[in-house]
C-alpha cells in the first residue's frame, strides 16, 4: 500500500540567508520509510531528497498523515529508515542499517508538547545543560531566566507546566531546546498552540 | 470553603451511618441484629476504665494488639512496596526483563493470598509468616500498577530527555520514576487496603496478638462488644494509614496537586 498523501517539501526560505561556516547542514538522500502494518505496508516517506543549508529555515508542508513527523523522527534518531541516507554537516547519521541515537545536536519540539509535568518551567529549561554538564546549575538558571524574560515569560519560572497556558508551554519548550544551542531545531507543528509563540521567540 | 464543606459532609455521613447502626441494633432491636451490641454499649466499653472484657482505651493489652498489628502492616507494606516498585519499574522499563518475569507473576498472582498461610507458617514459624502473607497482597497491587505506570508514560517525554542529552540512567531517574508515580501511588493505596485485609485474616489464622487475633479470640469468648471495638479500631487505623499515604503522595507529586488546583 502506498501513502497517497506523500509529503510535499517546500523550501520556504523566509529571507533566511544561509550563514557561512555555520553548523547544521542537513542532507537527506532518497529516504524511504515503510511501516509494516497488519493491513499491509504503508509507505510514509517515498524517496525523499532534500538539502537544508546551515542556518536555513525550512518548512515541510503537507496534509495530515503524509509523513512529516516520520521524516522529523528519522532526522532526530527516533526511528530507522528503510532506504536512503541522512547527513548532518556531512556526517552520516541515519541510513537503512543504522541510526545515530538522539542527542542535543538535533532537538525536537514535539507536536503534543513534551515539557516534563513534574518539573517546574525553570527546571525544564535547564534540564539539557545540566544533564550534559555543559553548565553549572547557577549559570544555567541565570541563562534560562534571561531567555524566559526575552520571550515574555518572566514570572512563571516556578510554575509547573500544568499551571500555564498551552501557548506559554510551547514557548517554554522552544526555549528548552534553544538553551542547548542545537545544530538543528526540529519543530513539529510549531503553530500548534499559537502563532504568537514563534513571534515571541 | 469547599474543603471545609467536604469535611463536614463526611462527618454528617459518618454520623448517619452510626445513627443507623444504633437505631437498627439498639432501638429497634431487629431480629437479625439482636445478638449484636448497640453502639452505646460498645462506646461505653471502649472508653471505660474498667471494661467488662479487658479491652478499652485504658487497658494495656488493647494498645499491644494495635502496636503489633501496625508493626506488621508497616514492615510488610514497606518491604512489599520497595520490592513491588523496584521490580515493577524494571519490568516496565526492560521488555526482556518483563518477558522473563511476567509469566511467573501471572502464575503466582491468581493464588489467593490466604492459601499461602500454611506454607508461610512452615517457612517462617515466627512472626514473619504473617508479614510474608501481608506483603504478598500489597506486592501484587504495587507491582502491577508500577508496570502500568511505566508503560503509560508518554513516549515523547523519553524522547525529549534523550534529545536533551540524557543518558539511560538519567531517563530512568528523571522521566520513568516521576512519570510513573501517579500509578505507583494508586498501587500503594490499593496495597495498603489489601495489607489490612490480609493482616486480619493472617492474624485470625495464626498469631497470638494483633487486632485480627483479638477479634477472633473475643468472638470465641462471646465478648461481642470487643469485636466491634476491634472493627472500629481497624477502620480508624486503616483510614489514618490512607491519610498518611495521601500526604506522602501530595508531597512527592506537588506538580499534580498544583495542576489540579489551577
Amino acid at each position: 500500500m502506498r501513502n497517497k498523501n506523500i509529503t510535499k517539501f517546500y523550501d520556504v526560505s523566509l529571507n533566511t540567508t544561509p550563514i557561512p561556516n555555520e553548523v547544521g547542514k542537513l542532507t537527506i538522500r532518497n529516504v524511504t520509510k515503510i511501516y509494516e502494518t497488519r493491513k499491509g505496508n504503508i509507505t510514509a516517506i517515498d524517496d525523499c531528497s532534500l538539502d537544508i543549508r546551515a542556518g536555513e529555515l525550512c518548512v515541510v508542508v503537507g496534509p495530515s498523515g503524509c509523513g512529516k513527523t516520520t521524516l522529523l523522527n528519522a532526522i532526530a534518531g527516533f526511528m530507522n529508515i528503510n532506504f536512503g541516507e541522512i547527513y548532518l554537516d556531512d556526517v552520516l547519521i541515519c541510513n537503512g542499517r543504522r541510526t545515530a541515537p538522539p542527542n542535543s545536536e538535533r532537538i525536537v519540539v514535539f507536536q503534543g508538547g513534551a515539557l516534563f509535568p513534574w518539573k517546574t518551567v525553570l527546571e525544564n529549561v535547564i534540564y539539557g545543560p545540566i544533564v550534559q554538564r555543559n553548565m553549572d546549575e547557577l549559570d544555567a538558571k541565570k541563562m534560562a531566566l534571561q531567555m524566559l524574560g526575552m520571550a515574555g515569560l518572566k514570572g512563571i519560572e516556578n510554575c509547573y507546566p500544568g499551571e500555564i497556558s498551552s501557548g506559554m508551554r510551547r514557548r517554554v519548550e522552544i526555549l528548552r531546546a534553544l538553551i542547548n544551542n542545537p545544530k538543528v531545531l526540529l519543530l513539529d507543528e510549531p503553530y500548534h498552540a499559537s502563532v504568537l509563540s514563534l513571534i515571541h521567540i | 470553603m469547599l474543603k471545609k464543606n467536604k469535611f463536614f459532609l463526611g462527618l454528617i455521613g459518618i454520623g448517619l451511618f452510626l445513627a443507623t447502626y444504633q437505631v437498627t441494633v439498639g432501638v429497634l432491636r431487629l431480629p437479625r441484629f439482636r445478638k449484636l451490641p448497640s453502639l452505646i454499649e460498645v462506646f461505653v466499653e471502649w472508653v471505660t476504665t474498667q471494661p467488662d472484657f479487658n479491652i478499652s482505651i485504658f487497658t494495656k493489652i488493647y494498645y499491644l494488639h494495635i502496636f503489633i498489628s501496625c508493626g506488621r502492616v508497616l514492615v510488610a507494606f514497606v518491604v512489599s512496596s520497595m520490592l513491588g516498585i523496584i521490580i515493577g519499574l524494571l519490568m516496565g522499563w526492560s521488555k526482556t526483563f518483563k518477558d522473563y518475569t511476567f509469566p511467573i507473576l501471572e502464575i503466582i498472582r491468581p493464588i489467593p493470598v490466604l492459601a499461602w498461610v500454611p506454607l508461610a507458617n512452615l517457612m517462617f514459624p515466627t512472626e514473619f509468616g504473617i508479614i510474608f502473607v501481608v506483603s504478598l497482597a500489597a506486592f501484587y497491587a504495587t507491582i502491577l500498577n508500577t508496570i502500568l505506570g511505566v508503560e503509560l508514560i508518554d513516549r515523547s517525554y523519553i524522547r525529549a530527555a534523550l534529545c536533551l542529552g540524557a543518558n539511560k540512567w538519567q531517563v530512568f531517574k528523571d522521566v520513568i520514576i516521576p512519570g510513573s508515580l501517579p500509578y505507583i501511588f494508586i498501587g500503594l493505596r490499593i496495597g495498603m487496603g489489601l495489607s489490612w485485609v490480609c493482616l486480619v485474616a493472617g492474624e485470625m489464622l495464626s498469631g497470638n496478638y494483633g487486632i485480627g487475633y483479638m477479634i477472633l479470640a473475643t468472638y470465641s469468648l462471646v465478648q461481642y462488644k470487643s469485636i466491634v471495638i476491634g472493627m472500629f479500631t481497624l477502620g480508624i487505623l486503616g483510614s489514618f494509614s490512607f491519610y498518611l499515604m495521601s500526604l506522602l503522595g501530595n508531597y512527592l507529586m506537588a506538580w499534580k496537586v498544583r495542576e489540579i488546583r489551577s
